[in-house]
């Protein structure tokens, strides 16, 4: 902490310092507290008294450590009676829900209609000999404010599947709340746990002012400063030091409060940032070598993109693609395909130049149309986005404004590339929204997306995407969040429109078997690089690498042997900045010699109009037309 | 006959809104033998993750019985459950959000067996024990889910189910987040533990194929009602009723591109299980309607293969299909 967080640290260290020297005034304190000299009264600091001297010649220093025990003490009693009563009764509320939730926020809101200080003071007035109950009414006076958050805070996470898990795992009802619902929330309790602790000491402070906590002539934070208030105009020592120590105390656990949030979430993120750097530090010893001089394209694509490499993170090496090269003829449908983290979203999103967080294009051309993209800024690139490539995303409801009508969504898109008025955007609408096949489209139009299920958001999506006639379609992963039927009509419809329009598609996937239902082409890609591309018959009947032969074989089909385990690929992709330096796919494949590790493997022609990056591509070629001459 | 070890009996479940009631699941009947696996298809909003969260307690029924190994467990309150409850597990679909991200790894296998017989050595001994069953490093025990993969999550998530050696294992969709290569390993690592403890499992999911592969018997569910089901194979492979084969059709075939597109009539606005009305469930998307089907609901009725299909065309209506794509070549 004292590293990360010198601020913080020092601010607890400073309250530390407050509260034990306070705790251990009679042992600490120069002076007894009562001791009374008028030869020295109203003195300024000096050796013999730190803080100076009050009216009676009284040491102010050791009032005010004497004083603190006492503002302490309230103050930590109100902050636990507010503490206990909210956290508690706020979980529960949360969790619960329905009746229990219902009559303790009923109570709760009575609670925080109710004016603090008057209750306070006609408490004081009727216990005035039991100033404790007193502080538990002000701390239960200050607990409704914070109950309202934990429950807020609880109510967020009382549906999350954990908690589902843990009904499901036979845990009685306050050991959810303790050991499931207590720690997610603990950020927000902690917060709420200073702020109410800094209130606690300010009403203390406050009424001690006011004259209720000390009897004098005891002492305490409040009855320092309203007895520096009537010295004012003689000496105003007192008063610094006694709204001092209050503003420091108050301000510290402000401080400390939000540092120790900090640290309780970070607990459970910590762990992978800390993975990460580490993985960037070792990436630095083995440095790739320099990616090979770009080939040129054939002048027909659409689009070319040639030694492509994208990093991650702050430091330049922590390569997610490296030197990927493809083109998409004008109308082609082409597939991207390979597992999570092999960089597939990455490349998708940088050809329509909106990589995400820090993330850019350190290597490499990317051609739409004989135009460099990676140059485009401005108006240029406002048009080429949208105008130019089209972009559909994984998840349908997050990519539509939940706010705003599904019919404007697309309007808004219709008249930035061309100058159409607002009725014939309409109009243009609700055609598009026909041609994705969405029934009674001008019904449609009006809905929000909320209203519409996630196979229309997708063709609304799609359809937005395709208003100013794209020549290239972009569609990340666009059914994996969809049932198969409807991924199927989607898939359907994405061939039609390209048909219709003579659209190219680019098609993100991990699935093979959705690509082979749309595209000609496809490049499988693994961690960070195209391993074999060519047309997707070849790829699934044919494979010329081992990873895109695992790909097709591990997924069940309706052929599949019920008695037989499936084909797995061991292991899993290694993270960006752990790859190997030989055959990025040597540590799962099955096929792996000596051969395989001893340097990088390049990408090669294997046969008409297909390339891939293994050693034993022509061999396995071989082998598979050996078996089909058997078969 | 041997009581099953599950028996849902005219289940139905109600979600009451401000505005109208949905009925999630209605008057739905299947059983589980022991050490069987039944699979649950349908898509989202048919029922089938609601009817298993009734199982397990999460959702109240409305009516009908659930019957846990000759014990109603239908309205079991959150005490009476506990006393059972290391009998029934469950594996989530999503992986992250089923570990709580703020409690070591340990602490959420741990506590499935906390008031069990198993002391706390032998707890730590099963950890242990399972944590290297689904191929993770013991010191994986000490980490945040953070620290995991998708699939690393999920075997996590299976090896808790099986802490308190459970009879039955409730799985939703536990594949259905994960990339094509990582669904294999976690297929495979349940169909060997099912094999090594004789567990039963209710698997829950939407892609026929996959379910296909882990069931012994396969149910269709269709707006909160069975529409088919029998021995998996002949569900999967040779279907009777209009929606099965508008599921097969669509699921994705690799090198089968030009196959007959599913005949599935226009999607609703709105939710699928909005409106309850007479007649077939499957009436207004099915190529194949009658004049009963808007009328009058469909039983189940045995088919020839032993599949029950809820179809009033069955079981002529093979033939009614063939007739159609016959038209629709010329």
């Amino acid at each position: 902490m004292v590293r990360r967080r010198p601020f913080a640290a020092f601010a607890l260290a400073l309250l530390v310092l407050v509260i034990v020297t306070c705790v251990a005034a009679p042992l600490v304190a120069p002076y007894p507290p009562d001791k009374t000299n008028l030869l020295s009264s109203l003195q300024g600091p000096s050796l013999s008294h730190l803080a100076g001297t009050d009216k009676l010649g009284r040491d102010t220093f050791s009032r005010l450590l004497y004083g603190g025990r006492l503002t302490l003490l309230y103050a930590a009693i109100v902050s636990g009676v507010a503490l206990l009563t909210a956290v508690p009764l706020g979980l529960i509320s949360g969790y619960r829900g329905g009746p229990v939730d219902r009559a303790i926020m009923s109570v709760n809101d009575i609670g925080l209609a109710l004016p603090v200080l008057v209750v306070v003071l006609v408490v004081l007035s009727v216990f005035s000999e039991y100033l404790v109950i007193a502080m538990a009414a002000l701390g239960l006076l200050l607990a409704p404010p914070m109950l309202r958050t934990v429950r807020g805070a609880a109510l967020a996470v009382r549906r999350e599947l954990f908690v589902d898990a843990a009904v499901v795992a036979g845990l009685s009802r306050p050991q959810i709340v303790f050991r499931h619902i207590l720690p997610r929330v603990r950020g927000p309790v902690l917060v709420q746990s200073a702020i109410v602790a800094a209130l606690a000491v300010q009403f203390t402070v406050g009424l001690s002012f006011l004259g209720f906590v000390a009897n004098p002539p005891e002492a305490s934070w409040g009855s320092i400063i309203a007895e520096g208030a009537q010295v004012l105009s003689k000496s105003s020592w007192m008063l610094l030091f006694g709204g001092g120590i209050t503003a420091v105390v108050v301000l510290c656990l402000g401080i400390v409060g939000d540092a120790l949030r900090d640290i309780a979430v970070g607990s459970w993120t910590r762990e992978s940032t800390a993975a990460s750097r580490r993985r960037r530090g070792r990436r630095r010893v083995a440095a790739e070598p320099p990616a090979p001089a770009p080939r040129p394209a054939s002048s027909a694509a659409l689009l070319a993109v040639r030694g492509l490499s994208i990093a991650f993170g702050e430091d330049e090496d922590l390569l997610v693609a490296r030197d990927v090269n493809f083109t998409i003829e004008p109308g082609q449908a082409v597939g991207l395909v390979g597992e999570s983290g092999c960089g597939k979203t990455s490349v998708a999103r940088s050809i329509i130049r909106l990589l995400s967080g820090d993330g850019r294009v350190v290597a490499g051309q990317i051609e739409f149309d004989g135009r460099d993209v990676l140059g485009l800024s401005g108006a240029d690139l406002a048009s080429y986005r949208g105008g130019s490539v089209g972009y559909v995303a994984q998840m349908p409801m997050a990519a539509l404004d939940p706010t705003v009508r599904v019919g404007p969504q697309i309007e808004e898109v219709l008249r930035a590339h061309e100058s159409i008025s607002r009725a014939e955007a309409r109009e243009r609408t609700i055609e598009l929204l026909a041609k994705v096949r969405l029934p009674k489209p001008a019904e449609v139009a009006r809905l929000y997306p909320h209203e519409i299920s996630g196979g229309m958001a997708q063709r609304v999506s799609i359809a937005r995407a395709v208003a100013a006639k794209p020549r290239l379609l972009i569609a990340d992963e666009p059914t994996t969040a969809l049932d198969v039927t409807l991924q199927a009509a989607i898939l359907d419809l994405l061939r039609n429109l390209g048909r219709e329009l003579g659209m190219a598609i680019l098609l993100v996937s991990h699935d093979l078997g959705v690509v082979s239902e749309l595209c000609d082409r496809a490049m499988v890609m693994y961690a960070g690089e195209i391993v074999e591309q060519g047309p997707v018959d070849d790829l699934l009947f044919a494979p010329a690498h081992p990873y895109t032969e695992a790909l097709a074989a591990c997924r069940p089909s309706s052929t599949t042997v019920r008695d037989r385990p499936l084909l797995v690929i061991p292991g899993q992709v290694p993270a960006p900045g752990d790859w190997p330096r030989h055959c990025h796919f040597a540590d799962r494949c099955s096929h792996r010699t000596e051969q395989c590790v001893q340097r990088p493997v390049p990408i090669e022609p294997v046969g008409k109009g297909r390339e891939s990056r293994c050693v034993y591509a022509t061999e396995m070629l071989r082998e598979g037309t050996r078996e089909k001459a058997r078969a | 006959m041997p009581s099953p070890l599950l028996e849902i009996d005219d289940l139905s479940v109600d979600f009451r809104t401000r505005r109208r009631t949905v009925r999630a699941v209605a008057g739905l009947s299947l059983r589980i033998e022991l050490g069987e696996t039944l699979g649950l298809v349908g898509e989202s909003g048919s029922g089938k993750t609601t009817t298993g969260r009734a199982v397990l307690g999460l959702t109240e029924a409305t009516g009908g019985r659930i019957v846990f190994d000759g014990r109603d467990i239908t309205h079991a309150g959150h005490k009476q459950r506990r006393i059972w409850a290391d009998q029934i597990r469950a594996v989530f679909q999503d992986p992250f959000a089923s570990l709580n991200p703020a409690r070591r790894i340990a602490d959420s296998l741990l506590e499935g067996v906390t008031g069990s017989r198993l002391t706390p050595a032998d707890a730590r001994a099963r950890m242990a024990q399972l944590l290297d069953r689904v191929s993770l490093p013991a010191a994986t025990a000490d980490r945040y889910p953070t620290a995991l993969s998708g699939g690393q999550c999920q075997r996590l998530a299976i090896a808790r189910a099986l802490m308190s050696s459970p009879r039955l294992v409730i799985c939703d969709e536990p594949v259905s987040g994960l990339d094509v290569s990582v669904q294999a390993q976690v297929l495979n690592l349940l169909r060997e533990l099912q094999r090594e403890s004789s567990l039963s499992f209710l698997f829950i999911g939407h892609d026929l194929d996959v379910v296909r592969y882990m069931s012994d018997r396969i149910a269709v569910l269709y707006r909160g009602q069975i529409v088919e089901e029998g021995p998996a194979e002949v569900v999967a492979t040779r279907p009777s009723h209009p929606y099965t084969q508008a599921l097969v059709a669509a699921t994705p075939e690799i090198g089968v591109r030009s196959r007959p597109h599913p005949r599935l009539g226009p999607e609703r606005l709105g939710d699928a299980a909005e409106e309850a009305t007479a007649g077939c469930p499957y009436v207004e998307r099915c190529p194949l309607a009658i004049d009963v089907c808007r009328t009058e609901t469909p039983a189940l009725r045995p088919g020839e293969a032993g599949d029950r299909v809820a179809c009033h065309l069955h079981p002529e209506h093979p033939n009614v299909n063939t007739n159609i794509q016959g038209q629709e070549s010329k």
